[in-house]
């Protein structure tokens, strides 16, 4: 994870709003994992990846999936008052099991 | 719209290509090209405002990324800070709620399209390269019901605007 400068992000409650969210988001989320890096403006920025089940990521539910877990994490980490941009990147438990992406699982 | 809806089409077929194991280098280009669909749309939207048509693609190619990504996600911001007032119920709240996805949608994929197209270390899946296709069907969608509004047309107008250095 890119070091934040300290103060500029409290990295606990963003850790506990998504762990909040992780819970009340089961099971159509198996697990969110967040990294802080720079976009493409330069700003310092929260990319979350998240993993969730092959039920909710069906075609004709995707979209309604993804906007509700969008919704619900960024109220549960509570992104205005952090300031941060956030995006978001989901894929669904068999993907995951057949990249074996690192990146994706919980070190 | 042609372009823009062809482009939006086509990242779906790239999205789908490969029923089973779908390339990477196909995920990849679907995401840009719905990125760029949604680029299309803003930049010719704005150039229709252009009286002679058959200067239209000129004016449409004074849109430059940058310049657009720093206006969207001022009016985004802009907006963030508006819904925050508890602003009256109704058709003005609605239109700027659409304006709101359509920026939003903008920042989203200029990022993902940035990483789709350098970033090699990233692996895509189709679950979530849909998800990036339906944003920007849902931003067209949204600009449809938005286009002939007083902020739409504004919006666009300031696309075209380049920060000053001085």
């Amino acid at each position: 994870m890119p070091i934040v400068p300290r103060g500029l992000v409290d990295q606990g409650k963003v850790r506990v709003g998504v762990q909040r969210a992780e819970r009340a988001l089961a099971p159509d989320v198996i697990r969110i994992m967040y990294t802080f890096a720079e976009d493409v403006q330069g700003n310092i920025s929260l990319f979350f990846r998240i993993v969730i089940s092959d039920a909710a990521s069906t075609p004709s539910k995707l979209r309604e999936t993804t906007q509700r877990i969008i919704a619900r994490v960024l109220h549960d980490i509570k992104a205005e008052e952090l300031g941060l941009q956030t995006y978001f990147n989901f894929r669904s438990k068999s993907e995951q099991a057949m990249l074996r992406d690192p990146v994706w699982e919980r070190q | 719209m042609p372009f823009p809806n062809d482009l939006l089409e086509q990242a779906r077929h790239l999205a789908n290509r490969e029923p089973k194991r779908p390339k990477q280098a196909s995920l990849r280009r679907a995401v840009s090209t719905a990125y760029y669909a949604l680029f299309h749309l803003l930049s010719m939207e704005t150039a229709k405002n252009w009286k002679r048509p058959a200067e239209r693609f000129t004016v449409a190619r004074m849109l430059d990324h940058t310049p657009m990504v720093r206006v969207c996600t001022a009016k985004r911001d802009e907006l963030n800070v508006h819904f925050k007032t508890r602003p009256r119920p109704g058709h003005d709240l609605n239109v700027l709620k659409q304006l709101h996805a359509i920026t939003n949608t903008f920042v989203n994929m200029l990022q993902h399209r940035h990483t789709a197209d350098y970033n090699g270390a990233v692996k895509w899946s189709r679950t979530d390269v849909l998800e990036k296709i339906e944003s920007v069907e849902a931003a067209f969608q949204s600009w449809r019901e938005i286009r002939d509004e007083h902020v739409a047309q504004n919006f666009l107008v300031t696309l075209l605007l380049k920060e000053r250095k001085n």
